[in-house]
């Protein structure tokens, strides 16, 4: 059985003028031992996607759908059993850790606190697991680190404690939020490895979302490409790679620079903008910006089966 | 830390200093003097009585001796009440405005600290509306006006409270005979601190909003941590430095609140003093509480930053 499975997930927020559709339509399944990759642009719904399965949206917005986790539907579920599966089963970590830690609060707190609200240990039991865990994810001088601020941290290093943050309570699914992104690349593959040791060692799924495609390859064992709020794409992380069916997947995969790529020329971009959320084009939302658009694309196209474990939402890889 | 306090406190004395020199000049261009109050005197008596007080040399001098005296100590008697000095005057006077202004604060800093934060929790609720309809009437009402209002409602009509006396008359004190101490300041102290509970409110309401909105909240929300752990854990620190910041000015319009409701409700605090002494122009009167009011802000203001460091790793000092 899935471990997760989200059915139909709408989010939307009212803003001043007319409703956002963030996440429109997104159904998928995770299974244990799995890692998925969602990859899109800022603003793709990505993020918002999870953090309305975790009761996380913003208090001006709105969910339906169902998100199963385990049995349990946790869009229905009551807050209290949603915050007690929060942190212990179903972990979420973050981009941009400067701004995701507390500011005013000791880096060991922050971390001890989970094991405290989850496990119900002494501060002292909490203490010698949380140091463990900061030595599992690598930080250096644990102890010392474990009493400071995190503006005494660096990018890296507040990453680590983040990451730590998430595996306190080893969870069953792990959401990293841009885990990589504004790292030194040589920072960035040691946060990739940790995440990939968990992930080898344990039994829970891993949901990595970026927009690094070069994450994407090296760590997941399937993608699900975004665009405007809704899935576009869903195949495993090699059918993506060597047959994209989506054009919005093949454009992406074709922006990465290579080390083959001639310098004298310029580097490929998808021309225009992401779509406004507040005002999709009807029908195919990347239909505006793709270069093998047709009068069919002003119809929605859905989510159709192109292949083995393959999807994609585009009428032209339907009809090939 | 207390090598940083001790160095704020001596940049403290220059501040104190100037505000001092810039009274003195003011006191003495208003026109008019100590000695022509009522009864017209003699000119030559003018003349040896101001001779008596030194007001015959040039002004510079006047201060370089009013100085002199001032940092050892020495304020003076006041010229218009000679057989009283101006420290015997700031030692009946302090204690009552202390007790005046520390409540009006404190109680604002606590009323107004718990209304901002509800508004935020609750927002756009009854509560919240409640809240800031509180925080617009206070700023809207100011003390002077306020203070009749409140002779008027619970001395005038409800004959609850006494009205412009220390004596503890009033229903109030005779049923609860315990509270007489404290009853003939119920009033002023409700007139002083309104203003400053509808401007903590709407600093720490909009604060709390604004913290609310950070990264590092739905991080702990997150953790799955209660909503009541995310909220004095997570927020509060970042939600009160706003509040912290305000209470230095906040000294300031106590100060100057003070003078005025003093007046209205005849406490005998400093403010009332000083007003006398301003229209006697009783000098060393003014000039004495002057230094008592500026030594005060510029506490506030040392205590304001030191507790900024409290609240806040990222600018504590001396580390």
């Amino acid at each position: 059985m899935a471990l997760l499975e989200v059915e139909a997930l709408n989010v939307r927020f009212a803003s001043g003028d007319g409703p956002i559709a963030a996440v429109s339509d997104v159904s998928f399944t995770l299974n244990r031992g799995e890692c998925l990759g969602i990859v899109g642009e800022s603003g793709s719904g990505k993020s918002q996607t999870f953090l309305a399965a975790l009761g996380l949206t913003a208090s001006n917005g709105r969910v339906t759908g169902r998100a199963v986790f385990d049995g349990q539907d946790l869009l229905t579920m009551p807050a209290p059993a949603l915050r007690r599966l929060r942190g212990d089963r179903l972990a979420m970590i973050f981009q941009d850790s400067t701004t995701s830690l507390t500011p005013h609060m000791r880096v060991g707190k922050q971390l001890m606190e989970v094991l405290m609200v989850h496990r119900g240990v002494s501060a002292a039991a909490a203490r010698v697991q949380v140091l463990e865990m900061l030595t599992t994810v690598r930080m250096p001088e644990a102890e010392r680190r474990f009493e400071m601020y995190p503006h005494e941290f660096s990018g890296g290093m507040r990453q680590r404690a983040m990451i730590a943050m998430g595996l306190l309570c080893k969870p069953d699914v792990l959401i990293a939020d841009e885990p990589t992104t504004a790292l030194d690349v040589t920072v960035q593959a040691q946060i990739l490895s940790v995440l990939r040791s968990y992930k080898e060692n344990s039994n829970a799924a891993l949901v990595l979302i970026t927009h690094d495609l070069g994450v994407v390859a090296g760590l997941t064992d399937r993608v699900m490409v975004m665009y405007g709020g809704r899935v576009v794409e869903d195949a495993s992380t090699a059918q993506i790679f060597a047959a994209p069916r989506h054009p919005y997947t093949a454009a992406l995969l074709r922006c990465r620079p290579s080390l083959a790529h001639d310098p004298e020329q310029d580097l490929v971009a998808i021309p225009g903008a992401p779509p406004d959320p507040r005002r999709l084009p009807q029908g195919c939302a990347f239909g505006p910006r793709c270069e093998k658009a047709v009068a069919r694309c002003g119809a929605m196209p859905h989510l159709k089966p192109v292949g083995p474990a393959h999807e994609a939402a585009c009428h032209l890889a339907e009809m090939a | 830390m207390t090598s940083y306090a001790l160095r704020r406190l001596l940049i403290a004395i220059p501040t104190v200093f100037l505000i001092v020199g810039l009274s003195f000049v003011l006191m003495h261009t208003a026109p008019g003097g100590p000695f022509d109050a009522d009864a017209a005197l003699e000119p030559a008596v003018v003349a040896n009585l101001r001779a008596a007080y030194d007001l015959d040399k040039p002004l510079l001098e006047q201060f370089v001796i009013y100085a002199g005296r001032a940092m050892r100590g020495e304020f003076g008697p006041s010229i218009v009440y000679p057989d009283r000095t101006v420290t015997q005057i700031i030692a009946t006077g302090l204690p009552v405005s202390l007790r005046l202004g520390l409540t009006a604060l404190t109680l604002a800093t606590l009323i107004g600290g718990t209304l901002g934060i509800v508004g935020a929790l609750k927002r756009n609720s009854a509560a919240d509306y409640a809240v800031m309809t509180v925080a617009m009437t206070g700023i809207a009402v100011p003390s002077f006006v306020l203070a009749p209002l409140l002779t008027l409602l619970f001395g005038v009509t409800l004959r609850l409270l006494p009205i412009a006396t220390l004596e503890p008359s009033g229903s109030l004190a005779r049923t609860y005979p315990w509270l007489g101490p404290y009853v003939p300041y119920i009033m002023p102290v409700i007139a002083l601190m309104l203003p400053q509970v509808a401007v903590i409110a709407r600093l720490s309401r909009a604060a709390m909003i604004e913290v609310l909105n950070q990264a590092y909240i739905r991080t702990a929300r997150a953790k799955g941590l209660t909503e009541n752990r995310v909220v004095t854990r997570h927020a509060l620190r970042a939600a009160l430095l706003p509040v912290v910041s305000y209470l230095g000015p906040a000294v300031a319009s106590v100060v100057t609140g003070a003078v005025v409701v003093e007046q209205i409700f005849q406490l005998p605090g400093m403010g009332r003093f000083f007003i006398q002494g301003a229209l006697n122009r009783d000098y060393p009167v003014v000039l004495g509480i002057v230094i008592v009011f500026a030594g005060a802000v510029v506490l506030m203001n040392l205590v304001v930053d030191l507790l900024y460091g409290v609240l806040d790793p990222k600018v504590r000092v001396d580390q």
